[in-house]
């Protein structure tokens, strides 16, 4: 509680400049009331500046819920296919979509159960793999291991032994992980950060008519020795225009803007995206392909393969609204359901807080967790 | 009104062996020691008074028992079985064998204009069967024949119009057309107009190796196009060795020697390629082993085993005259739910469809 009003008031000094702080608590009321912004996103989008207009605003996607949520088309039962990795990558490869190839499981329940199944595995393996927990996000545990002079190594020249791996999997066994054979990015690409596997997050959107929207696309290019893109492991943002021309990267999920590569010095505006339209076609084809699922944010990489699918995500959210501007477009708010400061949204389909445990021990059964 | 003229059909059925009055009597008992329910009670005949508690113990009930195996799935996996779209491309994309996707239809799907399906059908030149996506029990399957002049169904023609008017119901939740895939020699002689299936039951107890629990064979009866038990079709029970025991219609009053449609012996009988049916059963529960039982649809073709579907909440089909599924083995793996005790609501539990809102079609 007490951290939440610290926050709180740090960003109503961030505020103070251009509404008095009894005025924000009037405004953040009334956005609330006539558009559905949560507070938080009341600050975070900035509408305390008075230079957007109530139809702009609304055109906002908020995390905790706004005027339109498009998440809620997605019904709670069906969100284990892109969820569960191990799911979403045998639901991708029976689906003849492209997407690394997997190589083995590992866990109490898969493929590789001990030490002795894992240096087994690896022996026949001359070439980089990944190793990733197939209930983790954020590319957090994710191993990226580089075959060299006959043996494994990270990207600070550690050698890592069948012992060595195994060890880091214990944590994952319960769950599970996946190992898969590395792939890598072509042209400028994989010139600008060659660490990691640089991704195009592109979301589609199904609006209540059925068709099926693109809506918001951007390149993460991972940076500090990082092998993975993900922000929030330290990913640069890097927005493009409709023919995947690079305009404006930003740090720090979105907080600095910058114009050239921290680690290599390349700019990262002006470029031109290799594949951008190849990922953007593929993007389209594989939400063509999960109809129960309405809105889906899928990581893709372009590679000397052609662009593959990493993964897709359900609860995608955008929080670089604030510096690009509304993901929702006049196309898509018609059709998409609106909702206010007093609707419902129903318990079946995935709703704001849905990680959120209950404070009531009668309500806390998350049984899709 | 209906329901208490059936209470009455099945405490008179019962009378011979126990009064009414000690009848009420056990069906609490046996709710309270058991937890079966009064249904299932009449149902497995328990008023007969020829089983030990120990034996009732061992039955699974689907409206709840003393062990109850399906809670070994966990709810939020129920989609990978109970959307057949979703289970089709999962199969493939474990390497499992099943019958070719050809095309799916439906508002969201391939094909979505009454056109497309005649432009489909007129270049399709093969047998298909088209699925509804959250059909159960074999309800709405068509089993197309392809000839000369067009599609056929059980000598019936089927024209791209009636075929989609037949789908037209399930057309916002799709449907699945897939290649036909037939029964070998041996099973095709037994029953021709259906795709007989083996019905086989995996489950994997907790700290235990994944294990068939029963296994039988189904049969279509009376031209139907499907085997399912519930649309009339015939159980055949298996021993380990696959030598067919009993066969049985739905309810098991009546137990068949010969096919009453072709009059083919169905007792006694070799199944040929048996292992391999066990063995691509539980190579399947390996692949989903993030589920603790299911029950395995898979067809016997001249090509080898195939898997049609599974089942996360499959139908005890022969406890009845094979008694309670459960061994000494299993039972140390699984869960005890004395009555009145609380289920685990992030596992299945009795009736979870019908109680939580997400799962009700």
């Amino acid at each position: 509680m007490q951290n939440k009003i610290k926050k709180m008031l740090s960003w109503m000094r961030t505020a103070k400049p251009y509404r008095n702080p009894v005025f924000q608590i009037f405004d953040v009321i009334w956005h609330k009331l006539k558009i559905n912004t949560h507070p938080s996103d009341y600050y975070r989008f900035e509408f305390y500046r008075r230079d957007k207009s109530w139809e702009e605003k609304r055109r906002y996607i908020g995390y905790l819920g706004s005027y339109y949520w498009p998440y809620e088309s997605i019904l709670l039962k069906d969100q284990i296919v892109l969820s569960n990795k191990y799911i979403n990558k045998h639901i991708l490869l029976g689906m003849g979509l492209p997407t690394p190839e997997l190589l083995t499981t590992v866990g109490k329940e898969y493929d590789v159960r001990s030490c002795e199944d894992l240096k087994n595995s690896l022996g026949p393996w001359n070439f980089d793999i990944v190793i990733k927990p197939i209930s983790s996000t954020g590319g957090t545990n994710v191993i990226v291991l580089i075959w060299k002079n006959g043996r494994f190594q990270d990207s600070k020249g550690g050698v890592w032994t069948a012992e060595l791996i195994w060890e880091r999997l214990i944590p994952h066994l319960e769950t599970g992980c996946l190992i898969e054979r590395r792939v890598f990015n072509v042209g400028q690409t994989h010139k600008i950060y060659s660490s990691a596997l640089n991704t195009f997050r592109v979301a589609t959107i199904r609006t209540n008519d059925g068709n099926l929207h693109v809506s918001d696309y951007y390149m993460r290019i991972g940076c500090g020795g990082s092998h993975v893109d993900n922000i929030h492991s330290g990913g640069i943002q890097v927005f493009l225009d409709d023919k995947g021309v690079a305009t404006q990267a930003f740090e720090d999920n979105c907080s600095r803007s910058i114009t050239h590569h921290p680690d290599t010095g390349l700019p990262l505006t002006g470029f031109q995206a290799d594949g951008f339209e190849q990922s953007i076609a593929l993007a389209r084809r594989a939400s063509q392909k999960f109809p129960m699922l309405g809105t889906i944010g899928w990581d893709i990489a372009f590679t000397d393969q052609g662009p593959v699918i990493i993964e897709g995500n359900t609860l995608w959210f955008a929080e670089h609204q604030r510096v690009t501007g509304p993901i929702i477009t006049e196309e898509l708010a018609k059709g998409l359901k609106k909702w206010n400061a007093f609707s419902r949204y129903p318990k079946d389909r995935i709703f704001p807080r849905l990680q959120k445990i209950s404070r009531w021990p009668w309500r806390r059964t998350r049984w899709w967790a | 009104m209906h329901s208490f003229s059936k209470w009455l059909r099945l405490m008179k059925k019962a009378a011979p062996y126990k009064n009414v009055f000690l009848q009420i009597i056990d069906v609490i008992l046996t709710k309270i020691r058991v937890n079966i329910s009064p249904s299932e009670y009449y149902f497995y005949q328990f008023y007969k008074g020829d089983k030990t508690w120990e034996e009732k113990e061992r039955y699974v009930c689907l409206d709840g028992s003393l062990y109850w195996p399906y809670d070994l799935n966990r709810l939020k996996y129920n989609v990978t079985f109970t959307n057949k779209y979703v289970q089709k491309h999962l199969l493939t994309g474990f390497g499992l064998p099943t019958p070719k996707l050809i095309t799916t239809i439906g508002h969201l799907f391939e094909i979505k204009t009454p056109q497309e399906m005649r432009d489909f059908l007129s270049s399709c030149r093969r047998d298909i069967v088209c699925k509804p996506v959250s059909s159960m029990g074999g309800h709405d399957v068509l089993v197309l024949d392809r000839r000369e002049e067009g599609y056929f169904m059980g000598g019936e023609e089927y024209s791209p119009e009636k075929i989609w008017q037949r789908m037209a119901p399930h057309m916002k939740k799709g449907i699945l057309v897939e290649e036909k895939v037939s029964n070998n020699d041996q099973l095709h002689a037994l029953y021709p107009y259906s795709l007989n299936c083996f019905r086989v039951v995996t489950i994997k107890p907790q700290n235990q190796a994944c294990k068939i629990l029963t296994w039988g064979l189904k049969l279509g009866r009376g031209k139907s196009v499907v085997d399912n038990v519930g649309a009339g079709g015939i159980y055949i029970m298996l021993d380990e060795n696959g030598r067919s025991l009993i066969a049985c219609p739905k309810g098991y009053e009546e137990e068949f020697t010969h096919h009453p449609d072709t009059g083919v012996p169905l007792v006694g009988i070799q199944i040929q390629g048996c292992e391999a049916i066990r063995a691509l059963a539980l190579e399947a529960s390996r692949k989903f082993g993030f589920l603790g039982t299911i029950g395995w649809d898979i067809g016997m073709t001249e090509e080898g085993p195939v898997i049609i579907e599974g089942n996360n909440l499959w139908g005890p089909m022969d406890q009845k005259v094979k008694g309670g599924y459960l061994t000494e083995d299993v039972i140390r793996g699984l869960r005890r739910h004395p009555f009145l005790s609380r289920w685990d609501r992030k596992r299945m539990f009795p009736r979870f469809y019908k109680k939580m809102k997400a799962f009700r079609n």
